[in-house]
């Protein structure tokens, strides 16, 4: 990173879109100023290579309306609503939204009108823990434009929410900052996806900040994507508070990006949610990809479940830093992770930390990690079928990946999604030792 | 078919032989069940055969059709037609049954310069072949084995034996683990794929599927060696009076340490 005075004084001289954000982005500037980069003696920022960043001198992204086919990104259960931002600015012209339930809001943050500025300046910012994160205060210092989501008391959206950030190669060299606040009233029900798409093999830096409420009873499906450019970085943190009885599904995909961090958090705040943090990350060459999670049981009789499969070839690297904090109040939690990675080279590494803080005394949790290769019994199993090594080992990796993808409930992006799955198992068993 | 000569081996890497000189010669029209107490080998001579990677031939041959399939992989052995129905299927995740199966069948006709079908061809090739094993379609789009139940697994087995139409098949205590009325139909099914150009050998510790598919020569697989071979009666025999009498009678002539 250049000299942050540099970044600093870009930010003051920047014009933005949305006036009534000014407080907010000066106030995360302030505390900004006073944050260092951080470096691998920072605990939270151990094991993840963070010198490319620190090398580079980013600007800060600016509109353009360059034109962009989005036709191969869209999703078709969900055309009628699509939000697309290019390089972090909303594209109207790319975007769709009809036919919302009534009292929904699916806009923009410029678009949300006057009643729910209010609502917006309660709820941003107060979910993102720590606040005192680099990554979160330089998104905080140069927010605009984001997207606000309200899903109105017993209100099912029937498609789901496709947002999605697209970054071309004008962007080369910027900073994106996509923000998202999700608000999920009682018994409300949705799927939202998050999808992060780089156009080409160029350097820019993503660091989205999305903030998710849900009261008592909501159901929500959330998909984040991340298939950036493989020279891009990608820093993401995600909270999210869940209430009674309320079923928060999250599984984030990695596919993208030289170097990707995503920080998810999810606070069991009433009794009896339930909450899913899965994740799939598939790396080769040098690409890093760094999750770190918490899963904070707030309250009793609340479950969770965590699984976060990742394969590593060539001198890819793979971090995983998964807590479970189960509070003294919490009894009768019923929390699971576990932590799966199939490493395919000798140059690749791993570095996995599934971690329990207990206080409660009556609750039943597990946790684990495995690093290896590909199960020979498998392997013999499909070879005895008349597959070859190199077939059979790419069906299993296929396999392995997929367990994730299959619980996601949108057709297309599976497929999509899928396709990407199969060229990865075809590119990484290639050149495995037949 | 099969012959299979003075036979030993042993888990890689460790020092005591599970298999202590096999001698089996099995021709194409005939049934074969091999018998014995646990631990004897059987399951191991299955593996051998089929040429699990853990397992390390120390002396011996293996003739598959007058050719040498020691050295061979797997893969290699499944495409001349030795087929190895597991004792424990294993599960595949997020790989369809049927994605499986086409991509076996294809590499298998591939090798022997047969047709290759496509995803629909195969799919009316394999409605033919759920039949022999009286499996629902649904079974096809489910991944393979994994959340099935143990006869479900074993059905499974036969039908990719339906589908690859091999011409050894070994079958490793596939009785197990079913109810009666599986176990009909799973052996039917068995039946059904027999023809005079093909080969059985049934691993198996009970007469009841012996019943179902009548073999024309038992053997009694006791301490990594065949010590007793006989017609279809010699099961029965086993059924009733257990091993003791065969194995005071191996200890007595001193065939096996």
């Amino acid at each position: 990173m250049q000299a942050k005075e540099t970044l600093q004084s870009l930010i003051q001289n920047h014009s933005f879109q949305l006036e009534f954000l000014s407080d907010y982005r000066n106030a995360a500037l302030e505390r900004f100023k006073s944050i260092k980069f951080p470096t691998n003696r920072d605990e939270e920022w151990r094991f993840l290579n963070l010198k490319d960043i620190a090398r580079a001198d980013f600007k800060l992204s600016t509109a353009s309306n360059i034109q962009v086919d989005v036709t191969p990104y869209l999703l078709e259960e969900a055309i009628d609503s699509t939000l697309v931002f290019v390089n972090g600015f909303f594209r109207q012209d790319l975007s769709r939204i009809e036919n919302l339930p009534k009292g929904a809001c699916l806009k923009t943050f410029s678009d949300a009108g006057e009643p729910q500025y209010n609502e917006l300046e309660t709820h941003l910012g107060s979910l993102i823990h720590p606040k005192d994160d680099f990554f979160v205060e330089l998104n905080s210092a140069i927010v605009d434009n984001g997207v606000l989501v309200f899903i109105p008391k017993e209100t099912k959206f029937e498609s789901p929410v496709h947002i999605l950030n697209l970054v071309t190669k004008e962007a080369e060299g910027a900073v994106i900052a996509p923000r998202c606040v999700i608000l999920a009233d009682a018994f409300a029900k949705a799927t939202i996806i998050e999808d992060f798409i780089g156009l080409g093999e160029f350097e820019y830096l993503n660091i989205p900040v999305a903030e998710i409420r849900m009261a008592e009873g909501a159901h929500l499906q959330h998909y984040r994507i991340q298939r950036e450019s493989k020279k891009a970085f990608h820093i993401n943190r995600l909270g999210t508070k869940v209430d009674q009885n309320a079923d928060y599904q999250s599984y984030t995909i990695h596919f993208g990006a030289k170097v990707s961090r995503s920080d998810v958090r999810a606070d069991l705040t009433g009794e009896q949610s339930n909450s899913i943090l899965d994740g799939l990350v598939l790396i080769n060459g040098e690409q890093e990809s760094d999750t770190h999670t918490l899963m904070h049981h707030q309250q009793p009789n609340c479950t969770s479940h965590q699984l976060h499969k990742v394969v590593v070839d060539d001198k890819a690297h793979s971090v995983f830093n998964g807590k479970i904090w189960v509070d003294q109040i919490a009894q009768k939690t019923d929390s699971f992770q576990e932590n799966r990675n199939i490493l395919l080279s000798d140059n690749g590494t791993v570095d996995t930390k599934p971690q329990l803080e207990i206080f409660a005394d009556d609750v039943r949790c597990s946790h684990g990690a495995t690093v290896g290769q590909l199960d020979e019994e498998e392997v013999f199993y499909l070879k005895s079928r008349g597959l070859d090594e190199l077939t059979s080992k790419e069906l299993l990796i296929y396999g392995y990946a997929l367990e994730v993808i299959e619980n996601l409930e949108v057709e297309s992006l599976k497929k999509q999604l899928s396709a990407y799955v199969s060229t990865y198992a075809h590119q990484v068993t290639e050149h495995l030792p037949a | 078919m099969l012959e299979i000569k003075n036979l030993h081996a042993r888990i890689e890497g460790e020092e005591v032989e599970i298999l202590k000189g096999i001698n089996l010669t099995i021709n194409k029209g005939e049934k074969h069940a091999i018998m014995g107490p646990n631990g004897g080998g059987k399951s191991t001579l299955s593996k051998v055969i089929a040429g699990h990677p853990a397992y390390e031939v120390t002396d011996g041959e293996v003739l598959f059709n007058g050719e040498n399939i020691l050295e061979m992989d797997p893969e290699e052995r499944a495409r001349l037609g030795v087929f190895l129905a597991f004792q424990y299927p294993v599960e595949v995740p997020g790989v369809s049954n049927a994605t499986f199966l086409r991509q076996a069948y294809n590499s298998i006709q591939k090798s022997k310069g047969g047709e290759e079908l496509d995803p629909l061809e195969f799919d009316d090739y394999i409605r033919e072949q759920l039949k022999v094993v009286e499996m629902d379609p649904a079974f096809l789009d489910r991944a393979v084995n994994t959340g099935f139940s143990g006869g479900e697994k074993k059905r499974n087995e036969i039908l990719q034996m339906a589908v690859l139409q091999p011409l050894l098949s070994v079958l490793d205590e596939t009785d197990s683990g079913l109810d009666i009325d599986a176990l009909r139909i799973v052996a039917d099914g068995i039946n059904k794929l027999f023809t005079p150009e093909k080969a059985v050998l049934m691993i198996t510790h009970y007469q009841r599927m012996l019943n179902y598919i009548e073999p024309d020569f038992v053997h009694v697989l006791v301490k990594g060696k065949i010590v007793k071979s006989g017609g279809k009666e010699l099961a029965l025999e086993l059924e009733e009076r257990g091993y003791d009498w065969i194995l005071a009678d191996v200890h007595t002539n001193g065939a096996v340490k």
